[in-house]
């Protein structure tokens, strides 16, 4: 059952030995959410019977080798990492480990590492999505600088959000707001779902910022807004953006129709100022003057 | 306007577009044999047509972009293909074609301006681990498993999209 936080991705990274202390802000880059790679931190998981994290931690990486194998995203994502150079094995360049608060995993850019958490999701479905979302990030690492450095970073505060907001509107696109997935998750609705697709990657998007950022939410908004034009055209490895062939087997988070799960649909839905009214067309932008 | 610049106004980056003067010259245009490897396999283009026309994708199509699809280049560029040996001006079109599909594709990766692209991959990318005992289990675990060869063994075996399980029909093209 997920916890009333909602599990997103924590895309990171931050040195830790100088950047908590001489930083003003207290921006972490998320590493807190991590307590393996955050050796400052003092965490105590809660008690389980003997045994369990165990197990869990294997079901972790059999899943992970499980969707490696089987799923096409993920395979096609790998090949495309490779293709450009870096090379990508899941010894060296996935972990499984137990995260913090109720988060399903992030990437690691200083040690370009997939953190894949074990904490909420250990079945299939939810690791390979999981796995999906992060591979995009370590794409995006492979071909482009997303990450500078905490002093860097620090400097130039808003090119890193943005940064930080493309790679999330692109994982957002490509893996997770496909039609039955946002409709099973509120989004949209069952039938006025022209054009959602964009309300749905903004939310998703604005969600794993503000996770990954100690700022605001007008701020992340801002961010998003600055860069989305660019980033969603932007469809690199696959080119388009896929439709899931099986919606409902496709969901990314898997909520249960149960109470909870219909009511968080039925929030989200009221909400969005989209769904009350009618659906504009995307407006062409205009042509330069000649 | 050239058409680059209209090509800027298109949010989809796997539309071709035909520029507004279309010029059709008599003569065949040497230039385009050495572009003869943009031309896919028929059945792709057939296999697309069918995917645009399906009722899933034109769902998927509305919910993205807010209209219907249009499948009326994906049907021009299988008729092109199927006469591409006999007819030289459907050879070109069809060159033409897939040069705007790509140029489409490029321009939009090219256009993501928000990040600077690198030359080379990061020279951390393989950097050792700290030797911690948190990665240390994981590393251990995963090499004593194979799962790095079984993994790579899996692509050379199975290719890129991997073992389809019985009855999946997924298209070969939709992840291209």
């Amino acid at each position: 059952m997920p916890s009333e936080r909602q599990p997103s991705s924590a895309s990171t990274a931050a040195d830790e030995s100088s950047a908590s202390k001489s930083a003003p802000s207290s921006e972490d880059y998320g590493y807190s959410v991590f307590p393996k790679r955050d050796p400052g931190a003092d965490y105590k998981a809660p008690a389980r019977f003997i045994g369990f994290r165990a197990w869990r931690h294997n079901r972790c990486l059999k899943n992970v080798l499980d969707c490696s194998m089987t799923d096409p995203f993920i395979r096609y994502l790998i090949v495309a990492i490779r293709s450009r150079g870096c090379s990508f094995t899941l010894s060296r360049n996935v972990s499984c480990e137990r995260c913090r608060f109720s988060f399903s995993g992030g990437y690691d850019p200083m040690r370009k590492q997939v953190a894949v958490c074990e904490n909420e999701f250990w079945a299939k479905p939810g690791i390979c999505s999981v796995l999906r979302h992060e591979l995009i990030h370590a794409f995006d690492d492979c071909r482009a600088v997303m990450f500078k450095g905490a002093d860097e970073e620090a400097k130039e505060p808003n090119e890193s959000l943005d940064r930080l907001a493309c790679t999330e509107i692109r994982a957002a696109s490509l893996n997770h707001c496909m039609l039955g997935a946002a409709k099973m998750e509120g989004y949209t609705g069952m039938f006025n779902y022209a054009g959602q697709h964009q309300h749905c990657v903004k939310s998703k998007a604005l969600m794993s910022v503000l996770a990954a950022r100690q700022i605001s939410r007008p701020e992340g908004e801002a961010a998003i807004e600055r860069v989305f034009d660019r980033c969603y055209a932007d469809l690199e490895p696959f080119g388009r953006i896929p439709a899931s062939l099986k919606s409902f087997r496709s969901i990314a988070i898997a909520l249960s129709l149960t109470a909870l799960g219909t009511a968080i649909q039925f929030r989200r839905l009221a909400n969005g100022p989209e769904m009350l009214l009618p659906v504009p067309l995307p407006v062409p932008r205009p042509l330069p003057d000649a | 306007v050239n058409l680059t610049d209209y090509l800027a106004t298109m949010p989809i980056a796997e539309a071709s577009t035909k520029p507004a003067e279309e010029q059709q010259s008599q003569q065949p245009n040497p230039k385009l044999d050495r572009y003869s490897w943009l031309i896919r396999p028929c059945s792709i283009y057939k296999e697309e047509l069918r995917v645009c026309r399906s009722r899933a994708y034109r769902r998927h199509h509305e919910f993205v972009y807010g209209t219907p699809p249009d499948c009326s280049q994906w049907a021009v560029d299988y008729d092109n293909c199927l006469q591409q040996n006999d007819d030289r001006p459907a050879f070109e079109a069809l060159v033409l074609s897939e040069m705007r599909r790509r140029h489409a594709r490029l321009r939009a990766m090219t256009g993501n301006d928000v990040w600077q692209y690198r030359d080379q991959p990061p020279a951390e990318w393989n950097s050792p681990l700290p030797s911690g005992a948190a990665e240390a289990s994981t590393v251990d675990r995963l090499t004593l498993t194979g799962a790095d060869e079984a993994l790579y063994s899996s692509f050379e075996q199975y290719g890129v999209l991997g073992p389809m399980s019985i009855g999946a029909r997924m298209s070969q093209c939709t992840l291209l």
